[in-house]
């Protein structure tokens, strides 16, 4: 008999008469790596934040060790041995790595704070963690690949018997990634269970032992990892209605007659040197790279929002001078950035005014807005980009990641850029919104327009990019082309081989 | 026939979208302040046979238009994600500059105008120190508020009020148009004006942006410098326009007028369900907020009650308001 560490059992949880989780069971072994699957909206977020104490549901009843328990605040839920890891950090960047990690459990000497205390058993927890961290260090200064892996430490050191993990890998670097596949395996023998939220496939495959799929709210079905095969768990996740889009198929309409759209010469900025690339009309460039490779660095500095340091751009063959964010928009170049919170969407404003933001000024020079037309343009985005709720006036900050996403794509394209500049543009975004945005990516180059992608994502550059450039520590390691571009050539150039 | 048929039923179409949209300009915060102000009204009514008269009614406008001025212009400041302090010392400098050049025989409306423009230039100076300096709006404001209010204290010998005998100055602000008082229009000009530029137009857009997502804003273009300063500007602005009105309302400049304001303002700034955090707020709302303050001030002096307890009374409605939006805020989530 295999024992339940947790049983949640017909929960239901209702938002505005919307039934985000519709009478959902859901159980937990004990020392089992339990994947938590669905597309957006499916659910899974709502019923991790139910575990943790964040919502209440409307019906259902939670089981610890069999017996029944009742979670209704964030403390509530810690004290049953749960601790959650979401999407959005909750590391705070003025504190130091120890600070961080006994957060609201300081080791106290009478009144005043056991400073060296903290770092000391911190210091052994990184280690045992194989974590090259210093304690004492301000986690403002550190990568988000190490932020999450400080909020996991966390995690482990509250001595927590069940681990809810929101999409731990997004922001990870393979190495990094492995090693926290490592440490997985070590709770789990240690008797820990886990319950793994994710969208890809390699990493469910590989952790896992059952999977959970949600749609809709409902649970589909929970099997036996070994029992799956990803087809049948995409079929699950987006039901038999909806196609999967094939992005296998590359497209050839790549003009190079004309020349290069974007020569980079001998760029020098933050994180970055000599950096000299071409970028052709219709095509997609991949950008890959370890954390602080100087990946993101370098879309910074093409789109005016870092200042270059050294060496020229040019458009069409003439050189340009891009100062400012103004300066790109003006020549047709706009990115999107990593970090779609704080620097992609404004949560608190609607659909409408966050598509039309950049372009505002263009649409209404007189200065003042015409609703109709706005509301226009703003319905066209929500149909062209399939962004759902497809209401012109819902808050962006309500949406999930995936339409959050689109919101902010659709605000770049609404420029008609030239150059499109992708930072992980579909991070922690499911694979139906996934699929649909790189298929767009196909379709945007078909129409003329160049990309540039930069991407973690191995697979993502593989079935994406029609020439890959590797960046080792700020400098061009090695262009791959076509064929060329797979798992193993990233990796091997990434890591700074030869 | 059906031609006709089918007009009015787009007729009643666009009414019932305009009600709707009325309804929706209202956000439930907001209304929770209008029932309140309906409330406060009826509950002094009837403790004061006095309250619902025109007169009455004039007298609050007359009171509130002031605050209502200073506070659309902190409504900016606030949704752009700021704080302006300085707002009252700038009313107390304004109405001693205006005095004092009056006094020199100055051209009254040339008085006006520069007045107008000296509290733009605060206002710039304030958006100067807080995007080319970066200190912190509350510092930056701070520091204006204490040493305008010290300069309009040394401004008079003995910090005594300086009399303004220009009629056509003082008509200029206290004057009646029939039965309105020209501060109502005045008020009415600047809400409408300055409801269409937060609603209708490209940068009352970037001035939510601004507030919303600073970050985000500037990356999609926003010039999120610029629109911090010009908040500034129009918060000094407006300030100094209510200087002015209250220097004429007065016949005098005040060296200690407009002490507190700034915290009357945020008041009905935040009573009118702007979040203080920026992003979010509208002025129509800050009307109501002013309003509240008005009706309760007015309300709580004709019942006898005194300053001291009227302070405490305030603030424990504006408290009670604020906690009560919060809730309403979190249903909503």
């Amino acid at each position: 008999m295999v024992q339940n560490i947790l049983e949640m059992k017909q929960i239901t949880k209702v938002f505005s008469g919307f039934k985000a989780v519709d009478n959902v069971d859901f159980d937990l072994r004990k020392g089992e790596v339990h994947a938590l699957l669905g597309g957006n909206g499916a659910g899974k977020t709502t019923l991790m934040k139910i575990l943790a104490g964040v919502y209440r549901p409307e019906n259902g009843s939670i089981l610890i060790d069999g017996k029944q328990v009742h979670i209704n605040s964030r403390s509530s839920s810690q004290e049953q041995g749960i601790a959650m890891i979401f999407q959005e950090l909750s590391i705070l960047p003025n504190l130091t790595v120890a600070g961080n990690l006994f957060l609201s459990r300081e080791k106290k000497k009478d009144i005043r704070l056991d400073d060296k205390q903290m770092e000391k058993e911190a210091q052994t927890l990184l280690e045992s963690l194989g974590m090259n961290l210093s304690p004492s260090q301000i986690v403002k200064d550190l990568s988000m690949g190490e932020r999450q892996l400080i909020e996991i430490a966390r995690a482990i050191s509250s001595d927590a018997k069940i681990i809810v993990m929101d999409e731990p890998t997004t922001a990870l670097t393979q190495d990094e990634q492995e090693k926290l596949f490592e440490i997985i395996r070590t709770l789990t023998s240690r008797g820990t269970a886990i319950i793994y939220v994710s969208h890809r496939m390699d990493e469910i495959f590989e952790i896992s032992n059952r999977l959970t799929v949600l749609r809709d709210g409902k649970k589909i079905h929970t099997i036996p990892t070994k029992e799956a095969s990803t087809t049948q768990i995409i079929n699950m996740m987006i039901g038999d209605n909806e196609l999967l889009y094939d992005t296998s198929e590359k497209s050839k309409k790549i003009s190079k007659e004309a020349g290069p759209v974007l020569q980079v010469n001998n760029l020098s900025g933050q994180k970055f040197s000599n950096l000299s690339f071409d970028l052709f009309k219709g095509e997609i460039l991949g950008i890959a790279g370890l954390l602080g490779s100087g990946r993101t660095e370098i879309l910074r500095a093409i789109s005016g929002i870092d200042p270059i340091t050294s060496g020229a751009i040019q458009l069409n063959g003439e050189i340009v001078r891009i100062k400012s964010i103004h300066d790109a928009i003006r020549l047709g170049i706009i990115m999107v950035p990593e970090d779609r919170r704080n620097e992609g969407i404004i949560p608190g404003m609607s659909i409408k005014e966050n598509v039309t933001l950049t372009n505002l000024p263009h649409l209404f020079p007189q200065g003042v807005i015409k609703f109709r037309e706005e509301d226009r343009i703003a319905k066209q985005n929500i149909d062209h980009l399939n962004i759902r709720p497809g209401d012109p006036k819902k808050k962006v900050g309500k949406l999930s990641g995936g339409n959050a996403q689109k919101v902010v794509i659709s605000r770049c394209l609404n420029l008609n850029p030239k150059i499109l500049l992708l930072d992980e543009p579909t991070q922690g975004i499911d694979i139906v919104a996934k699929t649909e945005l790189q298929m767009l990516f196909r379709q945007l180059t078909e129409q003329g327009m160049s990309i540039i992608v930069v991407s973690s994502e191995l697979p993502e550059l593989v079935s994406l990019a029609d020439r890959t450039i590797v960046l080792y520590d700020g400098k061009v390691k090695k262009v791959l082309k076509d064929s060329e571009i797979t798992d193993k050539n990233i990796l091997y150039y990434a890591t700074g081989g030869v | 026939m059906s031609l006709g048929v089918e007009r009015q039923s787009i007729n009643s179409k666009t009414n019932n979208k305009k009600a709707l949209q009325i309804g929706k300009m209202l956000t439930s915060s907001q209304a929770i302040i209008f029932i309140g102000l309906i409330i406060l009204a009826f509950v002094f009514s009837y403790l004061s046979p006095y309250f619902l008269t025109f007169s009455n009614f004039m007298n609050i406008i007359r009171q509130m238009a002031m605050i209502a001025i200073v506070a659309f212009g902190m409504t900016y400041v606030i949704i752009a994600g700021e704080i302006d302090l300085s707002v009252g010392s700038i009313i107390g400098i304004t109405g001693m500059f205006a005095a004092i050049t009056l006094q020199k025989g100055m051209d009254p409306i040339l008085v006006i105008s520069l007045s107008l423009v000296l509290g733009a230039l605060i206002g710039l100076f304030n958006g100067m120190m807080v995007v080319k300096v970066r200190v912190t709006a509350f510092l930056a404001t701070l520091v204006t508020m204490s040493v305008l209010r010290g300069l309009s204290l040394a401004s008079s010998p003995g910090s005594a009020p300086i009399t303004i005998n220009s009629s056509t100055y003082v008509d200029l602000t206290t004057m009646n148009i029939g039965p309105i008082p020209v501060v109502l229009i005045y008020l009415a000009a600047i809400l409408i004006m300055a409801h269409f530029t937060l609603n209708r137009t490209v940068f009352g857009r970037h001035i939510y942006a601004t507030g919303g997502g600073p970050i985000a804003a500037s990356l999609a273009g926003v010039n999120v410098g610029r629109v911090k300063i010009m908040v500034f500007v129009i918060c000094g602005f407006l300030s100094a326009f209510s200087g002015v009105v209250l220097s004429g309302r007065l016949s005098a400049g005040l060296p200690d007028s407009g002490t507190g304001w700034e915290l009357d303002a945020i008041a009905a700034v935040v009573l009118g369900g702007t979040k203080f955090s920026g992003g979010q707020g509208t002025v129509l709302g800050t009307l109501g907020g002013a309003l509240i303050i008005g009706v309760l001030s007015n309300g709580l002096t004709l019942l006898g009650m005194t300053y001291a307890y009227q302070l405490m009374i305030k603030g424990a409605i504006i408290g009670l308001a604020v906690i009560l939006d919060i809730w309403v805020r979190r249903e909503e989530a």
